[in-house]
């Protein structure tokens, strides 16, 4: 019986278990065919319900990678207003995905770059576009693996070195993605999807047994409000703004999270909506009739609610117990009850982050090798050749993801905490794709630039960076209390519709307004009335003024009465747990309200045509390109250690 | 190669068992250590949830039990039927032990049971185990 309660072996099972049904799916995936078309081009192909499970499981992985029940086990309530993210993931989903779908699936672009590239006939943004799908891989997905293999390391009892953990868990990765490509990955995700999501339901219900039942968690964290030392940081938001020149220069009174902050840092999220592995999961679906429904109630419902929990009972246990780490301690205390328990849990928490790692290898790899080699460099690369290279690219990656996250752990970290903030620079170019606002395409590439460098140097890596060349800012990370994201969104979207005003007559060119006739005649306007119309804007503003907005400060102290000299919360709960669990339904609200009554996710235009590339008009390999290439980043590289060297 | 219904039902399938096996089966391996009974009974009732699950999907797709299915779904009970004996026999099992195992048996009996009765009828399921001799 000492055998069977030992954590390595049921880990050992269970891990087992979980890579050969992973495996197995990616054997199905290759029986489907190993050419291009079913390894990395999935447009409107796979089953649609498989699209929504995946894309709906990898909104859980941004609030894993930043440790939402463990940043509110430190910071308090108001860090898990960031929760209210599992909103705003499917809220930009719901603008985005299906006039994406429709346009991807008439220029056959399969990934993102493609897409930008067709749309916007800009370099930039394709190598944005690669830029962030390659972060994505190597920072984004080492960090998330990278916390899986420490959990490994802990829950086996040091059996399994960290860095034996982490090659484990990346070679789980890379293998289903090197096999059998997106199918194997869309297939995996999906039938792990439910397991993941019961598993944390499972982790929330345990937290709930150890704290002794919901009342007493509640009672203790009001006592912890009433009487604690110190503690009205972990209750309250620390105001509208603050004008601090950002931590590591002056630090904000109280606690960072002021509304500014809450708005800003929540905005990162739909960045994930608009980063490049997503787009490869939406594409994916056979249709887009299942976005409305579900990023409606699986996602912001069902996964929106668990994330909630995640966040209010887990962190919540965390803040009361004084345990910094709660996520791992919790599951070392179901390990010591229940070891099969706990090898379940942690293999149905690595499935709801697989998916989303494992396609961000393979939507790295894809835009390297097709969209970028294989559309400047090299046209005749057969399809045979690109998929082995892309196979090759993801082993190359993962290894490089873990490399990094052995050797430079605090490097990996930096640049992981630019993948959602980078992303999030793209959203007006996705959004000015799908709805044709009358702005100039071309002042995209602008704002979207600088978006990027406004994120740049409000982030620890920028300001780092720049501080190596010689370049000290005077100012540290998210000044005045806000985001990189919102710097960068602010000044994006600034430089976007000042270009447009000032260059609004120009034609904006037969391609453009091919892709305007092609979405007015698959999506016909819409017979509603004004009212409906302002209504929604309404509803919408309103939400974000009050849910994350500088609206969200009202949660400090609405649900608290005074009682002779004592103040006691009305519904047993502090008022800003309240306040955030209002808002996320009512945001589930009005998402319903946008997908289904507004009819943004629910297809109600005619049948989309599977359109053809545009044809290569070169062929051959194209050398004088690469050595331009080469000689560009050997520019960049020969100007950086220059600086470095003269004022770093 | 496999159409696309049969890929998608076998999605479901495994979503189903994927999330309701490992629970059902930790849930009676909880009762079987802690002896308690209605841990492990309520483990014998999730699988049996799954399986319920299993014949919704295979309605859903107007589809039966593959072959590999069976033989899988044999090959794990007869499994755990030899786990048992074996423990019953080496080991100095509890009361609660042999009724979760008990318990076990009665619900997957019972599944079965309903299945046939339901998909071929109560005079049909008989005779999928007796055929007339010839006269």
């Amino acid at each position: 019986m000492i055998a069977l309660e030992s954590p390595a072996l049921w880990l050992f099972a269970f891990g087992s278990g979980f890579l050969g049904i992973a495996l197995y799916w990616a054997r199905i995936a290759v029986q489907q065919g190993t050419g291009a078309r079913n390894f990395i081009d999935p447009v409107g192909t796979l089953p649609s319900f498989t699209a929504i499970i995946v894309i709906s499981t990898s909104g859980f992985v941004p609030f894993f990678s930043i440790g939402l029940a463990d940043g509110v086990a430190q910071n308090g309530f108001a860090y898990a207003s960031m929760s209210l993210g599992c909103v705003l993931i499917p809220l930009a989903g719901v603008f985005l995905f299906k006039r994406i779908w429709a346009l991807a699936v008439h220029l056959n672009t399969p990934s993102q770059a493609s897409f930008l590239d067709e749309v916007f006939a800009s370099k930039s943004l394709v190598v944005l576009s690669a830029v962030i799908a390659v972060l994505f891989a190597v920072a984004f997905g080492g960090r998330v693996m990278t916390a899986f293999a420490l959990l490994y390391h802990d829950l086996t009892g040091g059996v399994f070195d960290p860095v034996y953990s982490l090659f484990l868990i990346a070679s789980i990765v890379a293998l289903i993605a090197v096999i059998g490509g997106i199918r194997a990955v869309m297939y995996s995700g999906a039938v792990y999807g439910a397991m993941g999501f019961l598993a944390l339901i499972g982790l929330i219900g345990f937290t709930l047994f150890l704290a002794g039942g919901f009342e007493r968690l509640a009672d203790r964290i009001v006592d912890l409000q009433m009487n604690g030392e110190g503690t009205a940081p972990f209750f309250n938001l620390s105001g509208i703004v603050q004008f601090t020149l950002g931590s590591g220069f002056a630090p904000p009174d109280g606690s960072p999270w002021s509304t500014a902050m809450v708005l800003s840092a929540t905005l990162a999220f739909m960045g994930l909506s608009a980063s490049p592995v997503l787009y490869l999961f939406a594409v994916s679906s056979k249709s887009n009739r299942v976005f409305g429904p579900g990023l409606t109630w699986v996602s912001a419902g069902a996964v929106g609610a668990a994330i909630m929990a995640f966040a209010m009972i887990v962190g919540g246990f965390g803040l009361i117990s004084n345990m910094p780490d709660i996520t791992g301690e919790v599951m070392e205390r179901v390990s010591e009850l229940s070891p099969w328990f706990m090898a379940a849990l942690y293999f149905g928490l690595f499935s709801l982050v697989f998916a989303l790692i494992s396609g961000s290898f393979l939507a790295a790899a894809q835009l390297g090798v097709v969209d970028i080699y294989r559309r400047y460099y090299h046209r005749d690369l057969s399809d045979k050749l690109a998929v082995a290279s892309i196979r090759i690219l993801v082993a190359i990656l993962v290894l490089i993801s873990v490399l990094m996250s052995i050797t430079a752990p605090f490097l990996s970290a930096e640049l992981a905490s630019l993948c959602l903030p980078l992303a999030a620079q793209l959203l007006p170019a996705m959004v000015a794709a799908c709805y044709r606002i009358s702005i100039a395409h071309r002042s995209i590439a602008v704002g979207a630039l600088i978006g990027v460098f406004c994120v740049f140097v409000t982030e620890p890596f920028g300001i780092r960076a720049l501080d190596f060349v010689g370049l000290e800012l005077p100012w540290g990370p998210a000044p005045w209390t806000i985001h990189s994201v919102g710097w960068g969104l602010f000044f994006n979207t600034g430089a976007v519709l000042v270009i447009s005003v000032i260059t609004r007559y120009h034609d904006q060119g037969e391609r453009w307004n091919a892709l305007t006739r092609f979405l007015e005649s698959t999506f016909p306007a819409q017979p509603f009335s004004t009212p409906v119309i302002s209504t929604a804007w309404s509803v919408a503003l309103a939400w974000f003024f009050l849910a994350i907005g500088p609206g969200i400060a009202i949660g400090n102290s609405l649900f608290v009465r005074t009682v002779g000299r004592e103040q006691e919360n009305m519904l047993g709960l502090p008022s800003i747990v309240v306040w955030i669990m209002i808002a996320w339904a009512s945001g589930v609200a009005m998402i319903w309200f946008f997908a289904d009554r507004m009819q943004l996710a629910t297809a109600h235009g005619s049948e989309v045509r599977k359109g053809q590339s545009a044809a290569l008009a070169e062929s051959g390999m194209r050398t004088d390109r690469m050595a331009v290439t080469v000689w560009i980043i050997l520019g960049i590289a020969g100007t950086t250690a220059t600086l470095a060297w003269i004022f770093g | 190669m496999a159409t696309d219904a049969t890929i998608d039902r076998r999605i479901t399938v495994y979503a189903v068992w994927l999330s309701l096996g490992p629970l059902g089966f930790c849930l009676m391996l909880q009762g079987i250590a802690f002896d308690h009974l209605l841990t492990g009974a309520s483990g014998a009732l999730v699988l049996a949830g799954a399986f319920m699950g299993h014949l919704i999907v295979n309605t859903y797709f107007d589809q039966t039990f593959t072959p590999g299915e069976i033989a899988f779904g044999t090959a794990v009970l007869a499994l755990w039927g030899v786990l048992f004996l074996v423990s019953w026999v080496s080991f100095d099992l509890s009361t609660t032990d042999l009724l979760i195992a008990i318990t076990f048996v009665l619900v997957t009996a019972g599944c079965v049971f309903g299945h046939i009765v339901t998909r071929h009828g109560g005079r049909g399921a008989f005779s999928r185990f007796h055929s007339r001799q010839p006269d």
